[in-house]
C-alpha cells in the first residue's frame, strides 16, 4: 500500500522558513492529522506532497516511488482544500467526473463512478447543479467526492472542516471517518482545531514553526507531551515546576505537589497536571486555595483556584457535584500518577 | 444577501454582530417580502432624472426627428427615402462587418495580451500594464496620425522590410480596409485588456492547482477551467467593444483616406454637408435597433447557457 515519507525536507518563501528540515513517515492506511498553530507550515506539507510546490532540500517518498520532483498531475493524489475549490462553471456531475474524464475512461464507466461517489457522499440526485446552488457542508462533500473517486493513492485534507459551523463541522467530521474508513485510504489531514485532530486521527502530527513537536496518537499527545508546547496546545495544562523529591513529589516555590516517582529524572523538572484530573473538595486534599474565577461549560465546570502560596490552578469539575463559589476556600488533590513528567522540559537528565 | 440586510448590517456594530452570531441567532431577520422601500427611492431619485435626461431624452429626440416631416408631422417619407437608396444599409452593414472583425482581432490579441502580462514578474507586469494604460492618455488623433508615420509607404515598417529585402514594394497598410483594422484594434485593446488582466489575476489559483492534482495537462486546465472562467469577461468587453467600433469616427477617417466610409462618417456628411438631420436620424433609429437586437440574442444565448 501506500506510505509517504518526508526526509529532510525544508521550504522557503524568501526569508521565511515555511517547513525546515522535516522528516516524518505517514503509514499506510491510517488517518494521520497535521495539527498545528496557524502559520506553523501546515498547508505547505501538504501542497509539498500535492506536488502544488517543490521543496528546497530533500526528498519526498511515495510507496516506494520518489516524488520530489514529480509534477502534480503524475502524483495520483487527492486534494481537498478548505475552500472546497469545486469548479463553478461545472456541474456537480462534471466536477466529480473530472478526474475520470482526464483518465479518458468511458462515459458509462464515468456514470457509474461518478453515480457512486456521489452515493457514498450521500448527495445522490445532485448532479445537474451547480456548486453555488448547494450548502457549505454538501459543496465540501463533492469536494471529498472528486478526490477520491479517481482512487488515488493518498487523499491530503486542508482543514476541510474549517468553514463549516459546529454542528455541520460534527457530521461531516464523521462521515470523513467513515469514507476513510471504508475506503481504506492513507489520509493526512491538516487542521488547527485539537478536537478534530484528537477524534479522527490514528495519528497525530504536532507542527510548530515548520517543525515536528510530537508524533505520535492522539492518546500520546495527550497525556504523554514532550513540551510544553505540545501539553499547551491540546487542552488546558497546569505546569508545576520544582525540584523532583525522591519521596514522590514537586516541590517548588508554589507548593509541594505529590506525584509518582518519575523514573530516571531527578532535579528540576516540569510536571503537567491537566485540569480534569484534580478534584475540589471542602476536606482535606493536597493543597490549599481559594476559588478566584467560575466559568460553567454545560458539562463541566471551570474553575480558577489561587494556591495560598499565590498560583493560579485550572480545575475542570464535572456534573452537579462539588458547586464551589468564588471566594469559597477549597483543597485540590489528584491521582499522584497523573503527574506527568514532561521529558524534555526542566533540568538536565541523568 | 439583499440590499436590505446589508443594510441593517452596517447599521449594526462589531459588537451587535458578535453577540448575534454566538447567540446562534440568524443575523438577518426575514423581513416582509415585497415591501417598497421609498427612502431608499428618493435616494436614487436625482440619479435616475440625470440619467433620463442626459441618455434617453437625445435618443427620443433623435426617435422624434426621424418620423416628422419639417411642419412637424407624422411622416414614414424619412424611412422610405433611407429604404429606397441600398447605399445606407450598405454602409451599415460594411460597418457592422468591420465591427465585427476588430471585435475578433481585438479579442484574440487582447486575450492573449492579457494573459501573456499574468505571467510575468511583479515589475514587468507593472510596466506592461503602465504601457496599455499609457495609451488612454494619449489623444486618439495623435496615435491614428501616428500609424502614418508607421505604416505609411515610407514608413518605419515597410522601410524596415525592404531593407531587410523582405518585400520588394510597400505593402498597403493604409487608405484601405486593413488600414482600419489596425488603428482600431489599437485604440480598443485597453478596453478588453484591462478587465481580463483583472479577471484572470482574480481567478482562484486553487482551481487551477486541484485540477492539477486531478491529474489535467496544462493544456487541459487552461481550456476547461482557465478560459471558461474568463469568458463572461471577455463577452463583456467583447460587447463593449464591439458597441464603440460602431461609432469611430477619426480612425476610418484618416486610415481609411475616407475610401471605406463607415457610419460615423456617413452621418458627418449628412450633417455638415448635406443639412439632412432627419436621414442621420434614421440611421441612428436602424443601427440602434440592430445593435439591441444583437445584444438581446447575446442575453438570450448567456442566460441559456447558464
Ligand atoms: N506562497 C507563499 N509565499 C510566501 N510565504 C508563504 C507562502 N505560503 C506560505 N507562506 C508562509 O509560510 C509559513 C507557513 O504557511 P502555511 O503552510 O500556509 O501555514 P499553515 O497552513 O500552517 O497556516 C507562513 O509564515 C506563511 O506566511
Ligand atoms: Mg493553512
Amino acid at each position: 500500500m501506500t506510505r509517504v515519507s518526508f526526509s529532510q525536507v525544508s521550504k522557503s518563501f524568501g526569508a521565511v522558513k515555511a517547513v525546515s528540515d522535516l522528516s516524518l513517515t505517514v503509514c499506510s492506511g491510517e488517518f494521520t492529522t497535521i495539527l498545528g498553530p496557524s502559520g506553523s507550515g501546515k498547508t505547505t506539507m501538504l501542497s509539498l506532497i500535492a506536488g502544488i510546490s517543490q521543496p528546497n532540500t530533500g526528498r519526498i517518498v511515495l510507496g516506494d516511488r520518489d516524488i520530489t520532483f514529480v509534477p502534480a498531475a503524475k502524483r495520483n493524489i487527492g486534494l481537498v482544500f478548505q475552500s472546497y475549490a469545486l469548479f463553478p462553471h461545472m456541474s456537480i456531475f462534471d466536477n466529480i467526473a473530472f478526474p475520470l474524464r482526464v483518465r479518458s475512461l468511458s462515459a458509462a464507466e464515468i456514470r457509474s463512478r461518478v453515480e457512486d461517489a456521489l452515493r457514498m457522499v450521500r448527495l445522490s440526485g445532485l448532479e445537474a447543479r451547480r456548486p453555488h446552488q448547494l450548502s457549505g457542508g454538501q459543496q465540501q462533500r463533492v469536494a471529498l467526492a472528486r478526490a477520491v473517486v479517481f482512487k488515488p493513492d493518498i487523499l491530503l485534507l486542508d482543514e476541510p472542516l474549517a468553514a463549516l459551523d459546529r454542528k455541520l463541522r460534527e457530521e461531516v467530521r464523521s462521515e470523513i471517518r467513515a469514507l476513510q474508513r471504508a475506503l481504506g485510504i492513507t489520509t493526512i489531514m491538516v487542521t488547527h482545531d485539537q478536537e478534530e485532530a484528537l477524534s479522527l486521527s490514528d495519528r497525530v502530527v504536532l507542527l510548530s514553526g515548520g517543525r515536528v513537536e510530537q508524533i505520535g496518537t492522539p492518546f500520546e499527545i495527550y497525556h504523554q507531551p514532550r513540551t510544553r508546547f505540545a501539553a499547551g496546545f491540546l487542552g488546558l495544562a497546569n505546569f508545576i515546576e520544582g525540584r523532583l523529591d525522591p519521596a514522590g513529589a514537586i516541590v517548588g516555590s508554589e507548593g509541594r505537589f505529590p506525584c509518582a516517582s518519575a523514573g530516571e529524572r531527578t532535579g528540576v523538572v516540569c510536571g503537567l497536571l491537566r485540569p480534569e484530573d484534580i478534584t475540589a473538595s471542602p476536606e482535606k486534599g493536597f493543597v490549599r486555595g481559594t476559588v478566584r474565577d467560575v466559568v460553567f461549560l454545560g458539562e463541566i465546570a471551570r474553575y480558577g483556584v489561587e494556591l495560598d502560596t499565590g498560583r493560579m490552578m485550572t480545575v475542570h469539575v464535572g456534573g452537579a457535584v462539588g458547586r464551589f463559589t468564588e471566594g469559597q476556600p477549597v483543597w485540590l488533590s489528584w491521582d499522584p500518577e497523573r503527574i506527568w513528567i514532561l521529558p524534555h522540559e526542566g533540568g538536565a537528565v541523568h | 444577501m439583499t440590499e436590505e440586510t446589508r443594510d441593517q448590517k452596517d447599521a449594526m456594530t462589531p459588537a451587535t454582530l458578535a453577540l448575534e452570531a454566538a447567540s446562534g441567532r440568524p443575523q438577518a431577520p426575514a423581513r416582509r417580502q415585497g415591501r417598497v422601500r421609498w427612502d431608499l427611492v428618493l435616494l436614487i431619485a436625482p440619479l435616475l432624472i440625470l440619467v433620463v435626461a442626459i441618455f434617453d431624452v437625445p435618443l427620443l429626440n433623435t426617435l422624434y426627428w426621424s418620423t416628422v416631416d419639417d411642419a412637424g408631422n407624422p411622416t414614414t417619407e424619412h424611412f422610405r427615402e433611407f429604404a429606397e437608396s441600398s447605399a445606407y444599409m450598405r454602409i451599415i452593414w460594411r460597418t457592422l462587418v468591420i465591427a465585427l472583425e476588430v471585435t475578433a482581432i481585438t479579442a484574440v490579441a487582447g486575450y492573449a495580451l492579457a494573459y501573456w502580462i499574468t505571467k510575468l514578474g511583479r515589475r514587468l507586469r507593472m510596466v506592461m500594464l503602465g504601457l496599455v494604460v499609457t495609451t488612454f492618455w494619449v489623444s486618439i488623433l495623435v496615435r491614428t496620425y501616428a500609424w502614418i508615420v508607421i505604416l505609411g509607404n515610407a514608413g518605419l515598417v515597410n522601410r524596415t522590410l525592404m531593407d531587410l529585402g523582405l518585400i520588394s514594394k510597400p505593402v498597403q497598410f493604409l487608405y484601405n480596409e486593413l488600414g482600419i483594422l489596425i488603428g482600431m484594434v489599437n485604440v480598443l485593446l485597453p478596453f478588453l485588456v484591462l478587465p481580463l488582466y483583472a479577471a484572470m489575476v482574480r481567478l482562484d489559483e486553487r482551481l487551477l492547482q486541484v485540477a492539477e492534482t486531478l491529474g489535467a495537462s496544462r493544456l487541459r486546465i487552461f481550456w476547461q477551467v482557465f478560459f471558461p472562467l474568463t469568458v463572461p469577461t471577455l463577452a463583456a468587453s467583447c460587447i463593449l467593444i464591439f458597441i464603440l467600433s460602431l461609432g469611430f469616427y477619426i480612425t476610418p477617417a484618416v486610415l481609411g483616406g475616407g475610401k471605406v466610409p463607415l457610419v460615423a462618417n456617413m452621418m458627418d456628411l449628412l450633417i455638415n454637408r448635406f443639412a439632412r438631420w432627419e436621414i442621420a436620424a434614421v440611421v441612428s433609429v436602424v443601427l440602434m435597433a440592430v445593435t439591441l437586437s444583437l445584444y438581446a440574442i447575446y442575453q438570450w444565448i448567456r442566460e441559456r447557457s447558464a
